[in-house]
């Protein structure tokens, strides 16, 4: 709703008590704390990231091998668990954390080590293989002073060419085929020694493919055998390995709550490292909420006597940082904002403003009474069940509110399960009189109506820019600008709909009053006229803004139609086969109207914001402020609760 | 079964078609980033599955049109006779669903895979890069909507 005035503040405090009093700032979670010029150089002293980054690496190790594995909602929504800040501590200083990361990082160097060893043995064996009839041992093909011998394979199709070349170059030579395959001859050649380069050189332009084997005493087949054996110790101790790591899922907890104990740790060093100190007292400067100021004071006061606040101006060109406030209701609907961007000092603060239009948008898009009470389910079902974090929490209540205002929307355009009111059992036949329109039957009703919206959602936009104006005192402008489009687009609606020679003529008139209007800022009689003429060009994007409210009649359409569609299929296998016909009837039925619910409700949601932050937001939103991000505590696992 | 039904359903077939094949280009653009981003980072499959999906409204849309051809001639339950011209009135009602969804579907796939490597290096930005994708839908959506008021407005 508005967004609220800031002050900047210095904090001056005892050095000895500085820890004391961050852990209030952190728990209030309300002072944003800027950096001081002359800011002080603390010695970091321990190596926290790295600690941080090995720690998060042992975390991941475990995870990788944990049964457990992560849901889709909760990778989506990330829950944490809760814990004291006192349990914090205790668990990470109790916890032994050297010797399980020793264990863990042991571990993963070992396993990481032995599937090197077992990519090498493969890769040996492959080589290997196509040579097992050979009978000699393999150190002999490394020849002696006389005759050596040449190891490779030649393609099939090309092996009778081979020989004969071969052959014809010197009768000093033998070749042994080894391995006969579909596409690969493998063959050993010796030959004595004094023959080698006029060999060699035939062999690199034959397309000859030479292999190095390894050198060893035993022959092929046996030497395969030894690999194996190696092969099936290394997968023995990984197994073991693997155990190992797998017990270690004991630890996984410890770790998550050490790692946040460090973010914390180093979060405050952050902050300390922020502020200026002299030897014996330290200063933070910052910027609170005007309205947490004394109740903040009076805490502070509570937790030590040796402690002063003073309010200070805020620096040449600094940036006053945003925070805005919203009645709880309209909270979660902030994350809309959100994703826009922050808001100016001068905005108006615009949760409030987009609540309604994109509760009712989202309602329009589902507008089926089933998908609403499966919405509210879901969502209840989220909310109880699991511990959100702010973001998460905010998405589901969105959806729950979203889910509550379909229901009435679907009564009235009769959607229940992608079925009409009509074929509902007669008990509910009161639905039936509730129903005011057929969307299927009357898609113009809809569209026109979906236009209206549009038009009802810029106007306000409209309006809201020009309270903005007369906040800053340009009362023209507002009148000039805003009313003026406001009427003008009125006048032109009103042709449409009521043509009479009234509109007509209210229409030029206020296109007369445009043109003598817009241009007033420029210079010079032409350039305002000029001015005033090229700003009717904006007709064309109030036009393209409000058809962009159609899709509403589009979505509406697509999840009652989908709907349809789902109950024709199972209404056809019902009767297919006795008894299994229902079975599969139910199966469509369930996964169906479940992946319509999703595929719908991701619709909804992402075209309803779309519309807020495409077409309304830039009636009268500017942004581009610096969102307020006070100091608190900043953990990735676990929610630190007060008693 | 007479040409102008014959020529209802090409209109209704091209839709789905041409929808489907979009989605299908467009998913598969998009996975092959996200499946990129998976490997470095499995954690994040949820938020990458809704920019997956996100290209694959175009193939609901043409199924849509379709549906809605099939009722206008009642295909499903029986058929009505259809007149050889307004066969073809419904043939060409059908295109703007068609093409804007098959052209839409492939760039929405590409904008949503550059979404998905916005997601890689900053996941708090999310909100972000799914309403990125959705500027292009808007065209299958107008697609659409031109093609049921015109099927409405056919008179068999």
């Amino acid at each position: 709703m508005t967004i609220l005035p800031m002050q900047k503040i210095e904090l001056i405090g005892l050095l000895p008590e500085e820890e004391k009093i961050l852990e209030l700032l952190k728990k209030e979670g309300i002072l944003e704390i800027r950096e001081f010029k002359d800011k002080r150089i603390i010695p970091s002293g321990e190596n926290m990231e790295s600690q941080i980054a090995g720690i998060r690496s042992a975390i991941s190790f475990i995870e990788k091998f944990s049964k457990t594995k992560k849901s889709l909602i909760d990778s989506l929504i990330s829950p944490k668990f809760e814990l004291k800040k006192e349990e914090l501590i205790n668990t990470s200083k109790n916890f032994n954390q050297e010797e399980s990361l020793e264990k863990i990082q042991g571990l993963d160097q070992e396993l990481n080590n032995i599937a090197a060893l077992k990519n090498n043995l493969l890769q040996n064996m492959a080589t290997l293989a196509p040579f097992k009839n050979l009978d000699i041992p393999l150190n002999r093909l490394d020849g002696n002073q006389k005759i050596s011998a040449i190891v490779g394979s030649v393609k099939t199709k090309e092996h009778k060419k081979f020989e004969i070349g071969l052959r014809a170059i010197t009768p000093f030579l033998e070749t042994e085929v080894v391995e006969f395959q579909k596409n690969e001859t493998y063959i050993v050649i010796y030959f004595v020694n004094a023959e080698r380069e006029k060999i060699e050189q035939f062999l690199n332009n034959s397309g000859f493919n030479r292999i190095k084997l390894l050198s060893q005493a035993a022959a092929p087949l046996n030497e395969l055998n030894n690999i194996k054996t190696l092969l099936n110790k290394a997968e023995k101790s990984e197994a073991e390995y693997i155990k190992e790591a797998l017990a270690l899922n004991k630890n996984k907890y410890n770790l998550m709550l050490l790692h946040d104990f460090l973010l914390e740790k180093q979060n405050n060093f952050n902050a300390k490292s922020k502020s200026a100190s002299t030897r014996y007292t330290f200063v933070v400067r910052g910027w609170i909420t005007k309205k947490d100021l004394p109740l903040f004071k009076e805490k502070l006061q509570k937790l030590t006597s040796n402690v002063a606040i003073f309010e200070v101006e805020k620096d040449k060109d600094e940036k006053v940082p945003v925070a805005i406030e919203n009645p709880k209701v309209f909270a979660p609907f902030e994350l809309i904002l959100k994703i826009f961007g922050t808001p100016s000092q001068k905005d108006i603060e615009p949760t409030m403003a987009l609540t309604p239009f994109f509760i009712l948008f989202f309602g329009i898009c589902l507008s089926d009474v089933g998908y609403g009470i499966l919405l509210i389910l879901f969502a209840t079902l989220l909310l109880k069940k699991l511990k959100l974090p702010r973001g998460g929490k905010s998405l589901v209540i969105l959806l729950l509110l979203g889910g509550i205002v379909t229901i009435p929307i679907g009564v009235l355009t009769g959607s229940y399960l992608g079925l009409s009111a009509t074929e509902l059992p007669s008990w509910l036949s009161i639905l039936k009189q509730a129903q005011i329109i057929e969307p299927i039957k009357n898609p113009v009703t809809i569209l026109i109506m979906s236009l209206a919206l549009g038009i009802v959602q810029i106007f306000f936009g409209l309006i809201l820019q020009g309270i903005k104006k007369i906040r800053e005192g340009d009362w023209l402008g507002a009148i000039l600008d805003d009313l003026l489009w406001i009427f003008f687009i009125s006048s032109l609606v009103s042709i449409f709909v009521f043509p009479s020679t009234i509109s007509n003529n209210a229409a030029i008139i206020l296109v007369i009053l445009l043109i003598l209007t817009q241009g007033r800022s420029e210079k010079g009689i032409i350039k305002k006229f000029l001015m005033g003429l090229l700003s009717l060009y904006n007709v064309s994007g109030y036009l393209g803004d409000t058809l962009s409210y159609s899709r509403l009649l589009a979505l509406m359409m697509s999840t009652s139609i989908i709907g349809m569609v789902i109950n024709i299929l199972a209404n056809m296998v019902k009767d297919s086969v006795p008894i299994i016909g229902y079975v599969f009837m139910f199966a469509i039925l369930i996964v169906g109207h479940i992946f319509n619910l999703i595929i719908s409700t991701m619709s909804a949601f992402i075209h309803s914001m779309r519309l807020q932050l495409v077409e309304f937001f830039p009636k009268f939103f500017v942004g581009g402020g610096s969102e307020f991000k006070p100091f608190r505590h900043q953990t990735k696992y676990v929610n630190i609760v007060e008693k | 079964m007479d040409i102008g039904s014959a020529l209802a359903i090409c209109g209704a077939a091209l839709a789905v078609l041409f929808g489907g094949a979009g989605s299908a280009a467009g998913i598969a653009i998009a996975s092959e980033a996200a499946a990129g981003v998976l490997s470095e980072d499995p954690d994040k499959f949820g938020k990458l599955l809704i920019m997956v999906a996100l290209p694959g409204t175009q193939g609901f849309y043409g199924f849509l049109a379709a549906i809605f051809i099939m009722m206008k001639i009642n295909l499903l339950g029986g058929g009505t006779a259809v007149s050889a011209t307004a066969g073809l009135q419904l043939l060409f009602a059908g295109l703007p669903v068609a093409i804007t969804c098959l052209v839409s579907g492939y760039f929405q796939g590409r904008a949503s895979a550059g979404g998905i490597y916005l997601i890689a290096k900053k996941p708090d930005e999310t909100g972000k890069a799914i309403i990125l994708p959705a500027m292009v839908e808007t065209y299958a959506v107008v697609g659409l909507l031109a093609t049921i008021l015109l099927v409405n407005g056919i008179i068999l």
